[in-house]
């Protein structure tokens, strides 16, 4: 569905943003794209959706050459920004003018997300508050039922229950042949709801794994004392003991936290790296 | 080159929808500007407004307005989030170029020359009757309008190009880009004139001094002569090529427009966020 082949992207020659990133998004699965502040998660994005052009490499997505945007290919790629601004309309009028731009949109679909997220269907854009917005978009992006949906920061803005309510539809709405990309800083938020993880830190993938084949190799425990668990990997000291995370030797089933393995990943990536590059 | 009629319908529809308080109050603000100035001539020249000053008063307003909303017409693209929607939305740059291209080259001046002769009507009524000058409706005269329109249409490629080309500013900079090669144009093709007739003479000039007066780029020389020793009494002459060779150069300014306007093409199909 995505290739990406030794892909640089910069956006002064002299700094790069993405070195040699080499990517396979397959369908049908939620990936979560993690890294720090400035690691480029945004402008991969961008890369994809043809919003960036790259400097060298290949990126193909859907069969199309991102950078020559063409409609077909945008009919299928629906990105959903961090920041944005809706028009000053209501909704169906934004429905009425938006929707006709993508073949696949399903009007039922787009009200059932809106019902999920508490949103009237006839409210005017501007009368709500932006966290209301965003879930707008969200349930237009899914409504699209475009192949590929790339979401920056898709839970920035949201209250909590709405973040649970996120998390729903966004489970209940993936179709076989999609595949949705989520860039967030928020890892806690999306826990239960990525297939797999993408770690994105030096301008390039460090890791790409599935949460499966995480949760067989390492294992994430709360103890009250280190000395209770074999030596860490990583640990975070807390008011109920330690979080750690370690190598899984006993095939342990243990429920990844996402940002305890991210935290892992960043302080101690020679020895978590290695576990799955072979 | 992909192009599909009902995108193109589709594209139009929304550019209308989003920007239509800007419209509406764009025109409301031309409809004024165009009340206070129309009015203030009327009611202060000694005979009005008179039938001159409105045929003067449509082309600089015409130039004028068509110049600003054309600069504006890539507005969306001058913030970030508003490139992410617009470089987002399933439609081709030609697409996108039509409906613009329909816009600044079409709908604009229809739109401005409405306001202007429903202004300039209501005017000509209060200055017939309230103020006493029995001024002639002005309603398009011909060769002016004419001129008027393919000046624009000379500018307005100019200008859809740095619509597109700059994102803040963009109606300072094209103003800006809009006289830079016009004076050095008037200036480079006056220089060039100077150089080619220099201090010629005609052969029986017979007292009559022959002076380089201008040249109006790709069309004609213009020279005053006199009789040496008199004052006044210069007689003016235009210099004109041969039929035969005059399309050349009128095929060139044709191009100038064509060029610009494939410019702003190739800008819009490579516009990165």
């Amino acid at each position: 569905m995505v290739s990406l082949q030794h892909l640089h992207f910069s956006y002064k020659k002299t700094v790069p943003i993405l070195r040699d990133v080499n990517l396979e998004l397959a369908p049908g699965r939620i990936y979560g794209l993690l890294g720090k502040n400035g690691a480029g998660k945004s402008s991969l994005m961008y890369n994809i959706c043809g919003l960036l052009f790259p400097a060298s490499g290949s990126c193909s997505v859907l069969g199309h050459t991102p950078p020559r945007r063409e409609p077909a290919f945008l009919q299928q790629v629906y990105l959903l920004p961090e920041d944005f601004e809706l028009p000053d309309m209501d909704i169906p009028h934004y429905l009425r003018l938006y929707a006709p731009f993508y073949p696949a949109f399903s009007p039922s679909a787009f009200e059932e997300y809106l019902k999920a997220f508490g949103i009237g269907t006839d409210e005017h854009l501007r009368a709500l508050s932006h966290g209301q917005q965003k879930q707008v978009l969200i349930s237009f992006a899914l409504a699209t039922n475009a192949r590929l949906i790339l979401m920056d920061e898709p839970t920035n803005g949201l209250d909590i229950p709405s973040k649970r309510q996120f998390r729903k539809v966004i489970a209940g709405s993936l179709q076989e042949g999609q595949c949705i990309v989520i860039s967030t800083h928020q890892v806690k938020d999306l826990d239960s709801l990525i297939d797999e993880v993408l770690i994105l830190e030096d301008h390039r993938v460090i890791l790409q794994q599935p949460v499966s084949s995480i949760t067989e190799k390492l294992s994430f425990r709360q103890v009250m004392s280190l000395e209770e668990t074999e030596a860490p990997i990583y640990s975070e000291g807390g008011l109920k003991g330690y979080a750690v995370v370690a190598v899984n030797r006993r095939a342990e089933q243990s429920r990844m936290d996402m940002e305890m393995f991210f935290n892992a990943v960043m302080a101690e990536k020679e020895k978590i790296l290695p576990l799955f590059n072979h | 080159m992909k192009f599909s009629f009902h995108r193109f319908i589709l594209l139009l529809k929304l550019q209308f929808a989003v920007n239509r308080r800007f419209y509406l109050l764009g025109s409301a603000a031309v409809a004024g500007l165009l009340f206070i100035y129309m009015f203030f001539r009327a009611a202060n020249g000694d005979f009005g407004f008179e039938f001159a000053a409105q045929e003067e008063s449509y082309d600089f307003t015409l130039l004028f307005s068509c110049i600003t909303f054309g600069t504006l017409v890539f507005r969306q693209f001058g913030s970030r989030h508003g490139r992410i929607q617009a470089l987002m939305l399933p439609v081709s740059a030609l697409e996108r170029l039509a409906v613009a291209f329909l816009l600044v080259f079409i709908l604009f001046p229809l739109a401005i020359t409405f306001i202007y002769m429903l202004c300039n009507a209501l005017v000509n009524q209060v200055d017939i009757h309230v103020l006493g000058h029995p001024n002639e409706l002005y309603f398009f005269n011909g060769e002016v309008e004419i001129q008027a329109v393919t000046i624009l249409f000379l500018l307005l490629p100019v200008v859809f190009l740095c619509a597109i080309w700059f994102r803040k500013l963009t109606f300072v900079k094209t103003l800006v880009m809009l006289c830079v090669p016009i004076l050095v144009f008037s200036f480079f093709n006056s220089m060039l004139g100077k150089m080619m007739i220099s201090s010629t003479q005609p052969a029986n000039h017979e007292g009559t001094r022959f002076i380089y007066w201008a040249a109006t780029p790709l069309r004609y020389l213009t020279i005053t002569n006199g009789t040496e020793g008199q004052q006044g009494g210069f007689r003016t002459y235009n210099l004109v090529l041969p039929p035969d060779q005059q399309w050349i150069f009128t095929l060139f300014l044709c191009l100038i427009p064509v060029v610009f306007i494939y410019l702003a093409y190739l800008k819009l199909r490579e516009q990165e966020l």
